[in-house]
């Protein structure tokens, strides 16, 4: 009788694949790390080559920050391109998209392995189909209506309002100025945000962009001018309601000083609440033109002042905080169990893992002998 | 209502004057009270280029949510998840 192999004993390209993209490497840079070619990397990623030798596993779970086992049985979840989302710039090339996802597939990873000790809110992200551009006003108010939430002022913390639905955002993106955030919609719904861009009036307008995907684009390839810009206009529609926006932008006439008064009430860059009034036709073309000449001349495209406070994500930092406290589980075993190096794990979360306690090692005196 | 309150009713015509200068900038806007015979009872002046006004509008307050956490498991849930299989990051 012929032996039986478990899941776990299989070794699973996908995973190779996975840990690879994570690290930026192409198939080329690999092998050429671990002195292999790279039709063997190839081969090994496709599942055509089902039984790589272990060295060259172990040197490839080396260079990549992984556990040897971790590249044995099948994954989970796999963010795949279609429910992914991201808002880029056009420059962004498509390895770091690809470095992203795989990002992102590594974070669902964790809170799949945290679902097991903790109790995450169901997603509840309503899907809305929206023809025109008005549709999209009217999805944005939808939206607002389906959790809850008047349509007459602010919403103070919109990624406490996602997380409550069930999305977890992770203020942990890699770090690139061409990519702004990005979303995933799937048993496991996330957004990330880019963090290195130090304004929380955007990350506000990003995290509302990316849930403008959740609602409009569900399983829609997402990245055209078209869906960009209905997400932009989602975005700025669920931020700043249109009658409640109205009402409030012409109580004064057009000044800056009266734009950072909303600013500050409404959360949401000064950028936006010109181009929303413009949107709305309460400021001419003209006026909109000289804003936004004003906006660039200031500096203010690249970091406008009198920012808001922003609230960091709550879900996944309670989780890991909780970790050997609240949960038998701890940080560690996590860790080991996911099959990442700690390293690797502080990568993909920014949590560090701290060193385990050393038990001091008991000496006995000699004379105990005597 | 404001009757009632003890406002007295205008037995006459309120007129809205507007003054333009040279360069037809508006210079004065006076609200003027004449009787049925046209003469005039009173005027009152606008500022209409204060730049405060002491209109206040009523915003309502910003959406503002409680904290979310992930609350750890009961014991009964966690049997149940295990039972199920579900929740596990790999197949081992």
């Amino acid at each position: 009788m012929g032996s039986v192999l478990f899941p776990s004993e299989i070794f699973w390209g996908e995973r190779l694949q996975l840990a690879r993209e994570f690290r930026g490497l192409t198939q080329t840079q690999l092998a050429e790390k671990v002195a292999a070619s790279c039709a063997l990397i190839s081969l090994c990623e496709n599942g055509k080559k089902r039984e790589p030798t272990r060295d060259l596993v172990e040197a490839c779970a080396d260079i990549l920050g992984f556990q040897s086992d971790f590249f044995y049985g099948p994954l989970e979840e796999v963010f795949r391109e279609d429910e992914c989302s991201f808002r880029h710039r056009r420059s962004a090339p498509e390895r770091l998209k690809t470095q992203v996802r795989a990002h992102a597939t590594l974070i669902g990873m964790v809170i799949n392995r945290l679902r097991s000790s903790f109790k995450f809110p169901e997603v509840d992200v309503p899907h809305i189909l929206a023809r025109s551009f008005s549709d999209v006003e009217k999805a944005a108010e939808d939206c607002r209506r389906h959790w809850k939430i008047s349509l007459d002022g602010p919403i103070k913390n919109i990624g406490r309002l996602l997380e409550r639905s069930g999305v977890i955002i992770v203020n942990h993106l890699v770090k690139s100025a061409k990519i702004d955030a990005f979303s995933r919609y799937g048993r496991t719904s996330v957004i990330f945000l880019n963090r290195s861009i130090p304004s929380p009036s955007r990350w506000h307008f990003d995290i509302a962009h990316e849930c403008g995907h959740l609602v409009l684009h569900p399983g829609i390839p997402t990245g055209t001018v078209e869906t960009e810009s209905e997400a932009n206009k989602f975005a700025s529609a669920f931020l700043m309601p249109r009658a409640a926006f109205s009402r409030e932008f012409s109580t004064a006439p057009f000044s800056w000083n009266h734009v950072f008064d909303l600013k500050r009430r409404w959360q949401t860059s000064a950028a936006s609440i010109v181009r929303r009034a413009y949107d709305l036709g309460l400021v001419s073309a003209v006026d909109y033109r000289r804003g936004f000449q004003y906006l660039s001349a200031k500096g203010w495209n690249k970091a406008e002042p009198q920012e808001p406070s922003f609230q960091e994500p709550e879900l996944l930092s309670t989780a890991l905080g909780a970790l050997g406290d609240k949960v038998e589980l701890t940080l560690q075993e996590l860790c080991a169990d996911l099959k990442f190096k700690p390293e690797t794990f502080c990568d993909v979360t920014g949590v560090a893992i701290p060193a385990p306690k050393v038990k001091p090692i008991e000496i006995i005196p000699f004379k105990q002998f005597a | 209502m404001a009757l009632d309150s003890g406002f007295h009713e205008i037995d006459g015509v309120l007129r809205l004057a507007v003054e333009t200068d040279g360069s037809h900038e508006v210079s004065a806007v006076t609200l003027v009270e004449m009787d049925d015979g046209g003469n005039l009872r009173q005027s009152y002046q606008i500022p209409f280029d204060e730049g405060d006004s002491n209109v206040v509008f009523i915003q309502t307050p910003p959406v503002d949510l409680p904290p979310v956490i992930a609350e750890p498991l009961t014991k009964e849930e966690d049997g149940e998840k295990r039972k199920k299989g579900h929740g596990f990051g790999s197949v081992s």
